[in-house]
């Protein structure tokens, strides 16, 4: 009798159980994921959404080196290897038939908005105000990421800024929101060309108000780099004596000087994590192999690591004689910046990504303070700009001195001289393909010189991925 | 009426808290009797009931029963034993005395209708049922020597297709009951074992071949039925887990009786079932010089590499004596399988019992690839009082499953491509010739999984009053699944080093059902049968690994005593849970109108916040026409029965998290750890729909020696799980929607004779399927939109294309060999002829053709060659089925199974390389039928052209269809006046065979296969039909005896 009891109490009691837990098993315990309302509940969920927002901004496609690579491929200073270049990728970009679905574009399309959008998360977390402190310079940097993103996106993907001409065609898509759910109200058309450029500076303005005036780190973000990026901006739209005094406050911060060692010359361009000391980074990438390998050693390095011949490799881009004949014999930049390849001496190499430390690739520097000098020079001399010609010999000196070749005088300073210097200076940075289109010069590549390709040529910009024009029924397609 | 119900529940609910207390005071008799079979000998266990009162009894083992405390007066007994028909018997009871009935004979029922099927949550007599369940018996799935029961119900049910995808044992299968029911969720059906849900995906590390499935953990030989559930008013009650039809496997349970032993043993052999026709080594090294004579080529250099190292001169000298290695056979041998097995049933009255150990080792035709297991099995159930049972299922696995890599993990899949002239050794004969060779990955690795698998239930029953019983049953299931993987370096290549890894997944699921069911006749014509429940089931699936690798010694074996800087690990957890109120009801009119429905309510952690739960009805109904009177002249029909259902379903395969928005983690930048967005929620996400229409008729003719049922079915699926595109500068790429739709429909037949019926007996059971797929609604997503392989978006392998089924065919058309020198023109995609020089194209003699997509000729030079791909041949057959005859003759019985398959294609991409499209990789004979101005008739293209790289099109499209004897059995039942000489019960000695024969025109290894993607999700669902490398099916041949004791 006893042991029917129990069994009934057994039954019971199970019932009772189960009733009691039964609500719990429609939850999901997430353990490798973040539910996306406890992703920032503190400060330093903030400083990781930072690091997260850097991330997108370091890829290859965004400021990681692809676009040094793309421009160059459409651009006049390289003699590209043409073997090497690959179907539906960096083939189509050469070809300029960019109307193929491009795995290379539709990351640098999409990579830049996973950075505006990791950026505008950053910047509604701390509007809403739910974080206790003051997260001024961490919303500053956000700012900035955004309009860096916007501004590579534009220099690609769009026609370049007229100065003083009709910049109504379409620009870029801006995103002020994060995107916090879909499908329904994703679809958003393109800004003008106007009204884009209008959102970078406006951007890079904010963040300038935001950031702190004391920090300083190359690897991130400081008022400095907002400042240099500003600058450079409103020098492509045109803004020369805006652009001239950003410029210029940069170089009289006193933080920064040009790298006078010329041993230590192919460090400006690339160092890494463990020498950071570049005497005139502005912003550098400062990855590690962990976060990205970006591929522009590969691209650009004939460096290889071999004991039998290091210098073996064979990079897409090598050095078109054109660019090697501007250099004067003494120019530093020559003796320490090109080398020729060992097996092939007719072919020459720019060592400006040479700097391979194992298992680190070289973190590019990607604004630097040689570029503010050439932005003040030729400011000042453009038409609309302060016209203060000492300030812009001034800076055009400290450029030659520093490259060991003579100034000059201030008397002999012309617009073209400056062009010129800026074009030797900056080669294979990512400079001169859109420096061409921001002068209106028309393109004659050295593989390919029977043909001349007009600054404004439909084929040189680059199609929207054809997710987001079947995806995004507002958006218009480049012609 | 009501009222009256209401008052004894509360009364019982009382008397089940006081316990028993004699409220009996009236003047009451007994009644004894016995109850006897056909032979005239006493049956256990039936069930006898005096009616309109809960006093009752059941047999005992001489089938005798007593009933006490019977009020006095003319009462009608009630005996009830499954098989067998319903008997009654009228008695008087006098008070103080015991009324003797005269023995009852209880007849078998012996039609098969009469057998009861299980449904969900109870069991149904065949004939009542108003939905579509396809039953399988112990005996079909036993006799099989698979060593998973999912491989076994191949062509046992209609509506039910099985493709095993891999020969090796304890591989994953891939089952779909009535057709591709999903696109980017999981469209493998629901396994119930005993009431519990079980974990059935396939699970491991892919990248060595493929994962092992978690069915191979259920012993076939303690399966008593499958019943597979396919139309709606069956399915509905699993409610958001029943649209890709639900498989019920019930285990043996013990019978009362003397004690049963059985002992049973086999041992057979194990080789590959069919090989592919490759060219020899002579023949190989003769076709590159021919190659490189057409095209103009250098010639092989002696010193030329063609190989890992292997040179001309190396292969020339090891053809010239008279070497050729056959690759596959290098890599295999001579399986042996081996089944020991020993059970015992028995019991009485009030226990019975089912216990059961067998030990299975298989060492397959892979070398080093085997699989050992042991089971035990437990089966109690016990009736307390005459209203309280309860029992328990316990199913114990241990196996170990040596596998090995294969596909495209290497190993097996390295040596199907391997050329026949390469050797194996160095002319030394112990150093391998080549470095890398599939050799060194089968010995020198080691693959180990272990499993340790739990899936039992406890369940107490209680007959609160008559008809009414409440029901608990908790149960569980508990997998354990560990992989020791040890690849050692390999000793010929200084720089390598070994690795190592342990990974471990545990998957804890328990299930809690509570229910009330209710069987009640009114007025001997309304016959109700009614169940309500209460179900919570969940689950938790948690894995872990370490990987590492370049050890300082050979000795270390663990991955963390690798290299510290080539430490990888991982770990993570998932869990998800059902929450379900289940009813039931079914009602018998006159016993030939039957009506049911059901209705499900289930909520669950998979779906979004605005769609937690959901409802699932279905309605049904039956009506047996030959019960009529206007049949009774009908002769020769003796059965009839229509039957129709419409209901919904759901499938809720979709990943655990699918609706939740997530942020994660990773190394952002400068060495720092980030978080960002990395999914948008979906609140709205939700099961996948089914609606289902089913109408079948069922016939009986010449007292059902011949059967047959005839059934069509409609399926609509809805709000299928797409990955809807997002504009990526909203910075998500994509977000799952339920948007997509398709339709499965087709016709079910099923047939059973009896063709002799005397000494010598012969039946034959048929079933065969047509069942077509359209996908009706991808939302706008492209073809390529669900390219699974991202092979830049011009494999052969399935597509998604409206209007076809899932997983079609997508390839430009082959157009044959050009015969003549021709010039053609080159239309662009909008049918205009490109101008200029690229207008036209030249063709030589030889050459292969393809047309566009408007039917012109084109090479495949073509600037825009796969955008002219169009939907090419069928992933799904036309129709399937299978075919058992079975023979008995005295003690000699003999039975085989044919499946075939016909009408679908598989995209064959190997294909490729196997005719010319890598020379260096070894090839068809087929090559050699290359076109010349001699042989025209061919559709190889000439040297120049079949050989170097080979564009993707129809050309390596293959017909699949194809006819298995599947298996075949042979037994021999010793006389018993032999057996009981010496002391035995019982003794049969048997040979069987499975895939023994096949007949098809695919060239590849097997028609039988799929690509080695997990057939329970969206890859599995498109690229089935495009398998790259996969494992042959093994052949096996076994002889065994089962004794008696």
């Amino acid at each position: 009798m006893i042991k029917i009891k129990l069994s009934y109490l057994a039954v019971f009691s199970t019932l009772v159980i189960v009733f009691a837990s039964c609500e719990k098993v429609l939850e999901y315990n997430p353990s490798t994921e973040i539910l996306n309302d406890k992703a920032i509940t503190t400060s330093d969920d903030l400083e990781k959404a930072i690091y997260g927002a850097y991330d997108a901004l370091q890829s290859g496609n965004v400021l990681g080196g692809s676009y040094v690579y793309y421009g160059d491929l459409l651009a006049d200073d390289a003699n590209v290897k043409l073997t090497n270049l690959g179907n539906f990728g960096t083939k189509e970009i050469y070809e300029r038939r960019t109307t193929v679905q491009i795995g290379a574009l539709r990351n640098a399309w999409t990579d830049a908005y996973t950075a505006i959008n990791r950026a505008n998360n950053i910047i509604s977390v701390i509007n809403n105000g739910t974080l206790e402190g003051n997260f001024n310079n961490a919303k500053g940097e956000a700012y900035a990421i955004k309009a860096i993103s916007y501004f590579q996106l534009l220099q690609f993907f769009c026609q370049p800024y007229a100065v003083g001409g009709d910049n109504s065609g379409p620009g870029v898509i801006t995103r002020d929101e994060p995107t916090l759910s879909g499908p329904d109200g994703l679809a958003k058309g393109r800004s003008s060309i106007e009204n884009s450029y209008g959102a970078v500076v406006s951007d890079l303005k904010m963040a300038i108000s935001l950031l702190s005036t004391k920090y300083y780190y190359p690897g991130r973000i400081s008022i400095f780099s907002a400042k240099a990026f500003l600058a450079r901006v409103l020098f492509f739209k045109g803004d020369y004596a805006e652009a001239s005094s950003v410029a210029s406050e940069v170089i009289n911060s006193g933080i920064f000087a040009l790298q006078t060692d010329t041993t230590k010359l192919t460090k400006v361009y690339n160092v890494t994590l463990a020498e950071k000391t570049n005497p005139e980074a502005l912003f550098l990438l400062l990855n590690t192999q962990k976060d990205n390998s970006n591929g522009i050693k590969g691209n650009y390095s004939a460096l290889i690591s071999s004991s039998v011949n290091p210098y073996g490799g064979n990079p897409t881009i090598r050095v078109s004689p054109n660019v090697l004949a501007l250099y004067e014999a003494t120019d530093y930049r020559k003796k320490f910046l090109y080398a020729p390849h060992k097996t092939d001496p007719t072919l020459w190499m720019t060592k400006k990504y040479d700097n391979i430390v194992p298992a680190n690739p070289p973190a590019i520097c990607v604004i630097r303070l040689a570029e503010m000098h050439l932005i003040v020079a030729e400011a000042n001399l453009s038409p609309g700009g302060n016209g203060d010609k000492a300030a812009a010999y001034a800076s055009y000196a400290a450029i030659r001195n520093r490259a060991g070749v003579d100034p000059e005088t201030e008397a002999d300073l012309t617009l073209v001289k400056v062009q010129e210097e800026r074009r030797r200076e900056l080669a294979f940075e990512g400079d001169r393909y859109t420096n061409l289109k921001r002068m209106k010069k028309d393109i004659v590549r050295y593989n390919d010189q029977t043909v001349t390709i007009p600054y404004n040529d439909p084929s040189l910009i680059f199609k929207l991925p054809s997710e987001e024009v079947s995806a995004n029924p507002l958006v218009v397609q480049n012609p | 009426m009501e009222k009256k119900y209401l008052y004894s529940l509360i009364l019982m609910v009382l008397f089940l808290c006081i316990g028993k207390s004699n409220l009996m005071a009236q003047e009451t008799g007994e009644i004894s009797g016995k109850v006897v079979d056909a032979k005239g000998e006493g049956m256990i266990g039936v069930v006898i009931r005096v009616e309109g009162t809960q006093l009752g009894a059941a047999t005992d083992i001489e089938g005798n029963y007593k009933i006490s405390k019977v009020p006095a007066g003319d009462k009608t007994l009630i005996f009830n034993f499954i098989g067998y028909s319903q008997t009654k018997q009228k008695i008087t009871v006098k008070a103080g005395e015991t009324a003797s009935v005269t023995p009852v004979k209880m007849t078998e029922s012996s039609e098969q209708l009469k057998e009861v099927v299980v449904v969900g949550y109870g069991t149904i007599q065949k004939r009542d049922m108003t939905g579509s369940i396809s039953t399988i018996k112990s005996k079909e799935i036993s006799e099989s020597v698979v060593p998973s029961f999912d491989q076994a119900m191949q062509g046992r049910a209609a509506g039910l297709q099985v493709t095993s995808s891999d020969g090796m044992a304890g591989s994953v299968s891939k089952i779909n009951i009535r057709g591709t029911n999903s696109i980017g969720a999981g469209s493998q059906p629901l396994y119930v074992v005993d009431g519990v849900p079980i974990a059935s995906n396939g699970i491991g590390s892919p990248g060595l071949g493929s994962t092992t499935s978690p069915l191979a953990d259920i012993n076939p030989n303690d399966i008593e039925s499958i019943d597979v559930l396919k139309d709606a008013a069956a399915t509905a009650i699993y409610g958001s887990r029943g649209a890709n039809g639900v498989i019920l496997v019930t285990t043996k349970r013990g019978k009362a009786g003397k004690t049963k032993i059985t002992a049973n043993y086999y041992q057979g052999i194990v080789s590959i079932a069919r090989t592919e026709d490759y060219l020899n080594a002579s023949e190989s090294l003769a076709l590159r010089d021919s190659i490189a004579k057409v095209k103009k080529q250098a010639f092989d250099k002696p010193t030329t590499n063609l190989r890992d190292g292997v040179t001309r001169a190396e292969a020339d000298s090891f053809v010239a004596a008279g070497g050729s290695t056959d690759w596959i056979d290098v890599v295999s041998r001579q399986g042996m399988v081996q089944e020991a097995s020993l059970s015992a049933t028995g019991g009485n009255e009030k226990t019975t019992f089912y216990i059961a150990g067998t030990y299975r080792d298989e060492n397959g035709f892979i070398l080093n690839n085997r699989f050992r297991r042991l089971s035990n099995k437990i089966n109690i159930d016990h009736q307390a009082t005459d209203k309280l049972k309860f029992g328990t299922s316990i199913t114990l696995t241990h196996s170990i499953n040596d596998r090995v890599r294969s596909g495209s993990g290497g190993g097996f899949g390295w040596a199907t491509e391997l050329n026949p002239y390469l050797p194996v050794y160095k002319p030394d004969q112990k150093t391998y010739a080549m470095d890398w060779n599939p050799l060194w990955h089968l010995k020198d690795h080691k693959f180990e999984v272990k499993t340790y698998r739990t899936v039992s239930n406890l369940y107490a029953e209680y007959a609160l009053i008559p008809g009414l019983t409440l029901r608990s049953q908790f149960g569980v299931d508990l997998l354990n699944q560990n992989e020791d993987i040890f690849e050692f370096r390999n000793v010929q290549v200084p720089t390598s080093a070994s690795s190592a890894a342990d990974k471990r997944t545990t998957v804890v699921g328990w299930t809690t059902t509570n229910s009330v069911s209710y069987l009640k006749t009114f007025k001997e014509k309304h016959n109700i049968n009614a169940f309500l429940g209460y179900e919570v089931n969940a689950s938790q699936t948690a894995g872990m690994g370490i990987e590492g690798s370049d050890f300082a010694n050979d000795a270390l074996r663990s991955p963390t005593a690798g290299n510290d800087s080539n430490i990888t690990q991982y770990s993570y957890r998932n869990n998800y849970g059902f929450l379900s109120y289940i009813f039931r009801a079914n009602y018998k009119y006159k016993e030939k109108y039957m009506a049911s429905v059901s209705m499900r309510r289930d909520g669950s952690s998979k779906f979004g916040e605005n769609n937690k739960y959901g409802n699932f009805p279905s309605i049904g109904a039956g009506w047996i026409i030959s019960d009529e009177e206007f049949m009774k002249d009908v002769r020769y029909l003796n059965y009839l029965k229509l039957r129709t259902s419409y209901g919904l379903a759901g499938n809720a395969s979709i990943a655990d998290n699918a609706s939740l928005g997530f942020w994660n983690s990773f190394p952002a930048y400068m060495g720092v750890t980030g978080i960002a967005p990395s999914t948008l929620a979906n609140k709205n996400l939700t099961w996948e729909k089914s609606e289902q229409w089913d109408i079948g008729l069922e016939m009986g003719f010449l007292e059902n020696r011949f059967s047959a049922s005839v059934g069509y079915f409609y399926k609509q699926s809805k709000d299928l799980l797409l990955k809807q595109a997002l504009p990526p500068s909203s910075g998500f790429s994509s977000i799952y929607q339920n948007v997509g739709e398709l339709n499965n429909r087709g016709w079910e037949i099923t047939m059973t004779t009896k063709n002799f019926t005397r000494a010598f007996e012969w039946s034959t059971d048929f079933n065969i399927s047509f069942i077509r797929n359209e996908v009706t609604n991808t939302n706008g997503i492209e073809p390529d939109g669900f390219d699974q392989y991202s092979t830049a978006n011009v494999g052969g392998e399935g597509r998604v294309i409206v209007g076809y089924p899932v997983g079609q065919a997508y390839v430009v058309k082959y157009g044959g060999v050009s015969q003549t020198a021709q010039e053609v023109p080159v239309y662009d995609l909008n049918g205009n002829v490109y101008a200029g020089t690229k207008g036209t194209v030249k063709i030589e003699a030889g050459q292969p053709i393809f047309y566009d997509k408007f039917g012109h000729i084109m090479t495949a030079t073509h600037p825009d060659f796969y955008s002219h791909r169009t939907p090419m041949g069928s992933p799904n057959p036309k129709f399937f089925g299978g075919m058992t005859n079975s023979f008995k003759y005295k003690n000699f019985d003999f039975n085989f199974l044919l499946w075939f398959v016909y009408g679908n294609t598989i995209y064959n991409d190997i294909a490729k390389n196997r005719l010319g499209g890598d020379i260096n990789l070894v090839q068809w004979r087929e090559i050699l039928d290359y076109w010349t101005p001699q042989n025209t008739d061919t559709d190889v293209p000439s040297l120049k052209y079949s050989t170097g790289s080979s564009v993707n099109s129809s050309r390596f499209l293959y017909d699949a269809s194809y006819l298995r004897l599947k298996s075949i059995n042979f037994g021999y039942n010793i006389p018993e006046k032999l057996v009981s000489k010496i002391k035995l019960g019982s003794a049969r000695v048997y040979l069987r065979a499975n895939n023994l024969l096949t007949w098809t025109k695919y060239p590849g290894h097997d028609p039988e296969v799929t690509s080695q993607v997990d057939p329970n999700s969206e890859a599995g669902n498109i690229a089935f039909a495009g398998p790259y490398n996969s494992t042959p099916q093994t052949r096996t041949f076994i002889a065994g005896i089962q004794i008696g004791f």
